[in-house]
C-alpha cells in the first residue's frame, strides 16, 4: 500500500467517504479501501498502515484531512470528519511532477498556516487576496455561496400559493372620462341607487360613443350623485361611500355601475379558477409546513366568546400559530366600558397563547413605540411593521386632514411580532404593504387574514383578539367584548370554557 | 381480511375434524397446538350459521384433554379453548353439553385468590394476529390460567347451565353489580347474553336507568375492542351506543378506510394530545389500527393517495408508534414521580435520599427523536369528525387505566401492521428503497440524495422501533401500578416480540443496509444513552444469537463493513458482563477478555467533560456574581416586576446590528484565586482549581455529595452559565450596538429618491382627487394584488375590487 494509492482513493471517494452509511468511519473507509484494490499488495495492507498513510497525508498536505484524533493516535472509532479535495489533488499533482521522489513538508507549502489569536486569523483572511487559491478562501467562497443561496423553498412556497390560493372576483374600474360624463346623464338615479339605462338611451350613446358599451361589459364604472344640495365646484368628498351625512354632505359622492351580467361573468370564471384550484390541492409535492391531513382536512367554521379579556383566562384557548390584536390604545382617552387600558393590556397573558409564532399589533399614532415595547415583554422579537394605505371608493389614497400634526395621516401601523423559532412559517410570500380600501371606522383590511394564511398554513389555529362580529371568519377563534354570544366548535375549548364558567370565584364575579 | 368460500369451508372443516379426533381421545400436543391456532384465523363472521348445536352436542372434547398425561402446558392449552369455545355461540354447546362430565377432572383449585381475572376476549385476543401459538402458551403460566379457568369461568358456565340462559343473565343484572368491575365476568356476559342485553336495551325505562344503564355503558366499552370475535349484532349495538354521531351518513363514513386513515392522521398532526382527555380518538385509533390490519397494502396505499396525506403510510405508521411510545414513556414517569411523592410522604426526613435516587429514573428519549420524525408544524385545529358531537360526557368515564391499556394495544397493532406491510411488499417485490434513476441527469448529487433518502427512512423506522424497546425496557424494569400485574407483563412480552419482529422483516427486506443502518444507529444512540446501550444490547443478542440461523448473523458474516462496525461496537462497550460473550465466542471465534481494572481520580474524569475549563471559571465568578444574577433570573421569571425594571430597554430592530463582535469576558477572580495568582488567567484557573474540585484531588475516596445545595451547585453550572452569559452580554451588546450604530449612519447616508415627485401622492392641498386625474383608460386599474401577493393569481384577485396597486401613483 502506497500513500500515493491512498490519496488517489480519497480523492476518487471523498464525496462518498462522509455521508451515510460511511460517516466518515475510519474502519468502514479502510473495509471500503480494501474492496476497492483487491489485485494490488492486498495482504500488506494493514489497517495500521492505512491510518499511517493517512497520517502522512494530514502531516504534508496540512488541512486537507480533518480526523477526531490527535495526531498519531488513531483509535478504534476514529473519524474523518473533512476532506479538502482541492488540497489533496495539489498534492497528487505535486507527487506525480516529482516522479516518485519522496516529497516533504516544504515541498507542499499550503499557505499560511491558521495560528494565532482569532483575530489575527480573521485580519489574515481579509488581508488575502480573494484570487489565491488558498485552501480558506475556496472555503470561505463556498461558505459565502452557501449562505447567499436563496433557498428553493422560497421559490416553492410561492409558486404553491400561486396553484392553491382561492381567487376571488375582481372587476377593473372604467377611467374613461368621457364614459363617466356621458353615463351621468343617462343612468337615471333614484335616492342613493342606479336604475337601468332606458333602451334608447343606450342605442343613442353607442352612437356617441363607440367604446362604451363594450366597457360597460367589461368595467366599473362610477357615476356621479348629483344631488339637489351637491355643490360640484366643491370637489369630492374626502369619505366617498363612508360618508355619514350622504343626505345633506355638499361634496360629491359617487355610485357604481355593473351590469348584472358582468357580475354573473365574472363569479362564473371565479368558480371555474376555483374549481381548478381546487384540483390541484391534491398532489402534495411541497408540503413545508403543512399538517398531514392538509389536503382532506375540513375547514373550521368561525369561533368565537364574547368575554372580558381582563378576566379571560387564555388558557381556556389553546395554543395558536397566529394572533391579531387590535386593542383600543387610549393614552388620554375616556373609554367605554369594558375596554382595558394600556397598563391592563401590558398585563394581559399574552404568553400563554403562543409557543411560537407570530403576533400582529395594530397601533396607531403615538403607540407604535408602546407596541414595540409590549411585544418585546410579552416575548417577542419586532421583526416587521406592515403600512395599510387606506384608499377610498375610488381607489385613491384618502387624506381626510383630520389626523396628523404635520402630516396628513394616510395610513395606519400593524405591528409583528415574532416569538421562538417558527420554522413552518413560509417566508417571504407577501410584501410589507397592504393597499386597501377604508370601512367602518377603525374596522381593517381583510388583506391581512389572507397575508397570515399563507404565512402560517391553511389549517393552523389562529386567534384575533379585540374583535368584532365582522371580524369573525371560518379557522380564526375571535375573542372581544362585543362580539354576539359564544361559539365553540372545538371539543377541547368548549371543556375548558365550561370549566372556566363552572369556577366558584368566576361565577361570583359575573353576578 | 375477507376470505374466499373455500378457504372457509376448509378451516371450519379441519376445525370440526381437529373436535371429532379429540372427542375420540387422540390427544396430542401437536394437533392441540394446530387447533388453536386454526381458531386463530376465525372470526365472529366466518362462523356464523356454519355449525348446528346439535351437530357438537355429544362431544365432549375436554375430558380426553384433561385425562391425557404427559401434556405440557395442560392447563394453559385447556384454558385457551374455554376461552375459545365460550366466545363463538355456535361452540359453546362443547362447554354447555360437557361440562358437567368434565369439571371432575379438574385439579382442585389452589384457593388462591385471584389478583388478576381476565376474561375469554383477553385470552383470545393475544393469538388473533401475531399466532405464534407454542410462543405465547407457555408464556400464559403467568397468569395462572388453571385456576382463572377453575375459580372464574367454570363456576359462571355451571351456573349458565343450571339456571338457564335468561334467568342467569337477569339474575346478574340484578343481583351483581360487580360484573362491571371484573374483566371475567364482563367478558362472560357479552358471550353468552346477547339476547338479553338486546332485550334490556328494548325495554326503555330499564335500559336508561341503573343498574343496566352503568352495566351497558360498561359493556360496550369493553365489546367495542374484539370486534372480530363479539357477535355482529352486538357488537353494533355498543358501538351505536358509544360511537354514533347521530347521523347516518356519518356513521357509514366512520365504517371507510378513509375514515381508518384520517385517524392516523388526526393523531399524527397532533402531537400535543394528551391521550387521557381524547377517549374516543384512542378508541377510534385503536378501531381504525384493528381494520387497517386486515387491509392489502396496494388498497391502503390507493386510498392514502386519494387522500392526499403529506406522509407515507410507514410515516404515519411510524409516527403513531412513536408517539404512543413516548406518551406511554412520560405515563410511566409521572407514575413513578406520583409513587415517589407518596413514599416521600410516608417516609422520615432522613431517607428523604431515596426518593431523589428514583426520581432521577425517570425514562427518557432522546430529545432529537421528536424533531426529526415529526414534521415541524404550527398548532393545528382539532378536526371535527373525530370529536363533532358533545357525547365525551359519555365516554369520559373511560378510566385511564382503560386508556393505557388501549394505547398499549394500538402499539402492537401499529408494529403488527409495520412487519406485515414489510413482509407484503416483499411477497409482491416492492423494496421502498430502491432508487429509480432512469430518465434523470445523474451527477454527484443525485447519490447524495440516495444515501438521505435511505438514512431518512431507516431513521424512521429505527427511531419508532428503538422508543418501542425504550417502552419496553421501562415497563420491564419499573414498578409503577399501570404497568404491574402479569397481564401487563405478558403485554410486554408481546411489545417485545412484535417489535423485534418489525426488526426481523426489516433486515429480511433490506439486508445488508438495514442491519449498517441498525448498528450504526445503536451505537450512535449508546453514546448518548446508556440505556439505549443496554438495549442496543438486549436487540442485537436476540437477532443473532437467538436461533441457529439468524438472518442477521449471515448478513454480518458476507460484509465487512458491518461485520466491523458491530465489532467496533461490542469492543467499546464490553464489560466483561455475560451478554457480550456470545458475541465474541460465537461471532468473532475469540475468547471473551477480561475487563481490565483501572483506577482515575474523578478530577481527571471530570477533566474530560466538554467545556470543563469554561465550567471552572463559571463556578468561580459565581461565587462573586450569585447575587447579581439571581436578581437577573428572577427578573426574567416575574413579568410584573420586570416591566418595571427593565422599561428603559427598548429593542430597536432598526437599529440593532446582526452581529456584535463579542468582546472577551474579563474574569473576576474569586477571592481564593486571587490570593494564589495576581494575574488570574484562565489556565490559572485551572491549574489552581479552586473549590470544590481541589477537594477531590486531595481525597478522591470521598463522597463528592455533602449537601444539596453543594450537588447542585456541582451539576447544574451549564444553567447558570446560560444566565450568566446573557446577564454579561446584555451590557456587551448595549455598548457595541452603540458604536456599531453611529459607524453605520456616517456609511448609509439616506438619499431622497429621485421619483419624490407630488403625483406619487395626493397633492395635499387638493383634497379631493378628482375623477380628472385618474388614470388612462388604456391602463386597467390592477388591484395591488400583484404587489401583496408577490405576483400570483394574476388572473383574479384576492383581495376586495377596492384596493389597487401602489405603483399606479407613481403613474398617474
Ligand atoms: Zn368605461
Ligand atoms: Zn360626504
Amino acid at each position: 500500500m502506497s500513500t500515493e494509492q491512498v490519496l488517489r482513493f480519497l480523492i476518487t471517494n471523498h464525496e462518498n467517504l462522509l455521508l451515510a452509511p460511511l460517516y466518515g468511519d475510519l474502519r468502514s473507509i479502510f473495509c471500503v479501501y480494501l474492496s476497492c484494490f483487491q489485485d494490488d499488495d492486498i495482504l500488506a495492507a494493514t489497517f495500521q498502515l492505512f491510518s499511517k498513510a493517512l497520517q502522512d497525508i494530514c502531516d504534508i498536505a496540512d488541512g486537507s484531512l480533518a480526523l477526531n484524533s490527535q495526531a498519531g493516535e488513531m483509535y478504534q472509532n476514529s473519524r474523518v470528519e473533512f476532506i479538502d479535495v482541492s488540497l489533496l489533488k495539489l498534492m497528487h499533482e505535486k507527487i506525480n511532477s516529482l516522479g516518485g521522489e519522496r516529497i516533504k513538508r516544504r515541498d507542499f507549502d499550503t499557505g499560511h498556516h491558521l495560528t494565532g489569536s482569532h483575530l489575527e486569523r480573521m485580519l489574515c483572511i481579509l488581508n488575502q487576496d480573494a484570487n489565491e487559491n488558498k485552501s480558506e478562501n475556496i472555503l470561505l467562497r463556498k461558505l459565502q455561496k452557501l449562505l447567499s443561496t436563496c433557498p428553493g423553498s422560497i421559490q416553492l412556497a410561492k409558486e404553491r400559493e400561486q396553484h392553491i390560493s382561492k381567487t376571488v372576483g375582481y372587476i377593473p374600474i372604467c377611467t374613461n372620462e368621457k364614459h363617466k360624463a356621458l353615463l351621468a346623464t343617462i343612468v337615471p338615479t333614484s335616492a342613493h341607487e342606479l336604475g337601468s339605462i332606458p333602451g334608447f338611451k343606450l342605442s343613442q350613446a353607442k352612437v356617441n360613443c363607440p367604446g362604451l358599451i363594450d366597457c360597460l361589459q367589461r368595467k366599473k364604472h362610477f357615476i356621479p350623485n348629483i344631488k339637489p344640495h351637491t355643490d360640484i365646484s366643491l370637489g369630492d368628498c374626502s369619505y366617498l361611500d363612508t360618508c355619514h351625512k350622504l343626505n345633506s354632505c355638499r361634496y360629491t359622492h359617487y355610485l357604481q355601475y355593473i351590469p348584472e351580467n358582468l357580475c354573473k361573468t365574472i363569479s362564473a370564471e371565479t368558480k371555474l379558477a376555483n374549481k381548478l384550484n381546487e384540483n390541484q390541492k391534491n398532489y402534495p409535492f411541497y408540503t413545508h409546513g403543512n399538517c398531514c391531513s392538509n389536503f382532506v382536512k375540513q375547514d373550521l367554521p368561525e369561533q368565537w366568546i364574547q368575554c372580558d379579556v381582563r378576566k379571560f383566562d387564555f388558557t381556556v384557548l389553546g395554543k395558536f400559530s397566529a394572533v391579531i390584536a387590535d386593542p383600543a390604545w387610549n393614552i388620554h382617552m375616556n373609554l367605554p366600558y369594558g375596554t382595558c387600558n394600556d397598563n391592563e393590556l401590558l398585563e394581559l397573558p399574552f404568553e400563554t397563547l403562543q409557543d411560537e409564532g407570530i403576533l400582529f399589533l395594530w397601533v396607531t399614532g403615538r403607540a407604535i413605540e408602546m407596541g414595540k415595547e409590549f411585544l418585546t415583554k410579552w416575548g417577542y422579537i419586532v421583526l416587521h411593521e406592515i403600512s395599510w394605505v387606506k384608499t377610498n371608493q375610488l381607489s385613491r389614497t384618502i387624506v381626510t386632514g383630520r389626523t396628523g400634526h404635520w402630516l396628513n395621516h394616510s395610513k395606519e401601523h400593524l405591528l409583528v411580532g415574532l416569538k421562538g423559532n417558527p420554522i413552518w412559517l413560509n417566508r417571504k410570500i407577501d410584501t410589507d404593504i397592504i393597499v386597501s380600501a377604508t370601512r367602518e371606522t377603525s374596522r381593517k383590511p381583510d388583506e391581512l387574514y389572507g397575508l397570515i394564511e399563507r404565512l402560517v398554513g391553511p389549517h393552523a389555529r389562529k386567534l384575533e383578539f379585540f374583535g368584532r362580529h365582522h371580524n369573525l371568519r371560518p379557522g380564526w377563534f375571535t375573542i372581544g367584548n362585543q362580539l354576539p354570544g359564544v361559539c365553540i366548535h372545538e371539543l377541547d375549548v368548549k371543556k375548558r370554557y365550561e370549566q372556566f364558567l363552572a369556577k366558584p370565584e368566576r361565577a361570583h364575579k359575573h353576578s | 381480511m375477507e376470505v374466499s368460500p373455500q378457504t372457509n369451508d376448509a378451516l371450519i372443516d379441519s376445525i370440526m375434524g381437529s373436535f371429532e379426533t379429540l372427542h375420540r381421545g387422540h390427544v396430542n400436543a401437536k394437533l392441540l397446538l394446530l387447533l388453536i391456532e386454526t381458531l386463530g384465523h376465525l372470526n365472529a363472521k366466518m362462523l356464523k350459521g356454519r355449525f348446528q348445536s346439535s351437530e357438537l352436542k355429544g362431544f365432549d372434547i375436554f375430558s380426553p384433554i384433561l385425562k391425557c398425561n404427559g401434556l405440557e402446558n395442560k392447563d394453559e392449552i385447556v384454558g385457551v379453548l374455554v376461552a375459545y369455545c365460550s366466545v363463538y355461540a355456535e361452540l359453546q354447546p362443547l362447554i354447555t353439553g360437557s361440562v358437567a362430565t368434565w369439571v371432575p377432572l379438574l385439579r382442585s383449585a389452589n384457593h388462591e385468590i385471584l389478583y388478576f381475572r381476565p376474561g375469554f376476549y383477553t385470552i383470545v385476543s393475544l393469538f388473533g394476529k401475531n399466532a405464534k401459538v407454542s410462543e405465547i402458551i407457555p408464556k400464559l403460566l403467568k397468569f395462572n390460567l388453571g385456576d382463572v379457568v377453575r375459580q372464574l369461568w367454570i363456576p359462571q358456565w355451571i351456573s349458565f347451565v343450571n339456571n338457564g340462559k335468561g334467568g342467569y343473565g337477569r339474575k346478574l343484572i340484578e343481583s351483581d353489580l360487580n360484573i362491571a368491575l371484573n374483566e371475567g365476568k364482563m367478558d362472560f356476559f357479552i358471550a353468552t347474553m346477547k339476547s338479553t342485553i338486546i332485550e334490556e336495551r328494548n325495554v326503555t325505562d330499564r335500559s336508561s336507568s341503573p343498574p343496566f344503564s352503568f352495566l351497558f355503558h360498561k359493556l360496550s366499552q369493553r365489546g367495542i375492542l374484539f370486534s372480530r370475535w363479539v357477535d355482529k349484532g352486538l357488537y353494533q349495538e355498543f358501538s351505536t351506543y358509544l360511537l354514533s354521531s347521530g347521523s347516518k351518513k356519518r356513521d357509514q363514513e366512520m365504517d371507510s378506510l378513509n375514515f381508518q386513515l384520517e385517524i392516523l392522521m388526526e393523531v399524527v398532526d397532533h402531537p400535543e394530545t394528551n391521550y387521557f382527555e381524547e377517549p374516543k380518538l384512542v378508541t377510534f385509533l385503536y378501531l381504525s389500527l384493528d381494520k387497517i390490519y386486515d387491509i392489502p397494502c396496494n388498497q391502503l396505499h390507493l386510498t392514502l393517495g386519494a387522500l392526499g396525506s403529506t406522509q407515507s403510510l410507514f410515516a404515519l405508521l411510524n409516527m403513531v408508534q412513536y408517539l404512543l411510545s413516548k406518551f406511554l414513556i412520560d405515563t410511566g414517569n409521572i407514575c413513578e414521580l406520583l409513587q415517589g411523592t407518596q413514599i416521600e410522604m410516608q417516609l422520615t426526613k432522613e431517607k428523604n435520599q431515596k426518593w431523589y435516587k428514583s426520581k432521577n429514573n425517570s425514562t427518557k428519549l432522546p430529545s432529537w427523536f421528536h424533531s426529526s420524525i415529526l414534521t415541524h408544524n404550527p398548532p393545528i385545529t382539532k378536526s371535527l369528525f373525530v370529536y363533532d358531537k358533545d357525547d365525551w360526557l359519555k365516554i369520559e368515564s373511560t378510566s385511564t387505566s382503560q386508556i393505557v391499556e388501549l394505547l398499549f394495544a394500538c402499539l402492537i397493532n401499529s408494529l403488527l401492521i409495520s412487519a406485515k406491510l414489510l413482509k407484503e411488499y416483499r411477497k409482491i417485490k416492492l423494496d421502498p428503497l430502491a432508487f429509480d434513476i432512469s430518465g434523470i441527469e445523474v451527477n454527484e448529487n443525485t447519490f447524495k440524495i440516495e444515501y438521505l433518502i435511505k438514512e431518512q427512512y431507516m431513521d424512521l423506522h429505527l427511531i419508532s422501533l428503538f422508543s418501542s424497546l425504550v417502552l419496553s425496557e421501562q415497563i420491564s424494569s419499573c414498578t409503577n401500578q399501570f404497568y404491574e400485574g402479569k397481564k401487563n407483563a405478558l403485554s410486554n412480552d408481546i411489545l417485545f416480540s412484535s417489535t423485534m419482529n418489525v426488526f426481523k422483516e426489516l433486515l429480511e427486506s433490506h439486508g445488508t443496509i438495514g442491519l449498517h443502518h441498525l448498528i450504526n444507529f445503536a451505537a450512535r444512540m449508546s453514546e448518548d444513552d446508556l440505556t439505549i446501550k443496554s438495549i442496543s444490547l438486549k436487540l442485537l443478542n436476540a437477532l443473532l444469537f437467538d436461533n441457529d440461523d439468524s438472518l442477521a448473523r449471515n448478513l454480518l458474516q458476507k460484509n465487512a463493513i458491518v461485520y466491523q462496525a458491530l465489532h467496533r461496537f461490542i469492543v467499546i462497550w464490553d464489560d466483561g458482563s455475560e451478554i457480550f460473550r456470545p458475541f465474541h465466542e460465537r461471532l468473532f471465534h475469540t475468547e471473551q477478555p477480561q475487563p481490565k481494572a483501572t483506577s482515575v481520580t474523578i478530577s481527571a474524569l471530570l477533566e474530560l467533560l466538554p467545556n470543563y475549563e469554561s465550567m471552572l471559571q463559571i463556578i468561580s465568578e459565581q461565587r462573586v456574581q450569585k447575587p447579581a444574577n439571581r436578581a437577573q433570573t428572577q427578573c426574567h421569571r416575574e413579568k410584573g416586576q420586570c416591566v418595571l425594571q427593565t422599561s428603559g430597554y427598548k429593542f430597536n430592530p432598526y437599529s440593532a446590528p446582526s452581529f456584535v463582535p463579542a468582546k472577551k469576558t474579563t474574569i473576576e477572580p474569586s477571592k481564593e484565586t486571587s490570593s494564589l495568582t495576581e494575574q488570574p488567567s484562565p489556565q490559572a484557573l485551572i491549574k489552581r482549581s479552586p473549590e470544590p474540585w481541589a477537594n477531590y484531588r486531595r481525597d478522591i475516596t470521598k463522597v463528592p455529595v455533602s449537601s444539596n445545595q453543594d450537588r447542585q451547585s456541582m451539576f447544574r453550572p451549564s444553567i447558570d452559565y446560560s444566565t450568566y452569559t446573557s446577564a454579561g452580554s446584555r451590557t456587551e451588546q448595549g455598548q457595541s450596538s452603540f458604536a456599531f450604530s453611529n459607524i453605520s449612519s456616517q456609511i448609509s447616508v439616506p438619499k431622497t429618491p429621485d421619483m419624490s415627485s407630488s403625483t406619487m401622492f395626493s397633492n395635499p392641498w387638493e383634497e379631493s382627487p378628482s375623477m380628472h386625474s385618474t388614470p388612462n383608460i388604456s391602463k386597467i386599474v390592477n388591484t395591488g394584488k400583484n404587489y401583496i401577493l408577490g405576483g400570483h393569481n394574476r388572473m383574479k384577485n384576492n383581495s376586495r375590487a377596492q384596493s389597487i396597486h401602489i405603483d399606479d401613483f407613481e403613474q398617474t
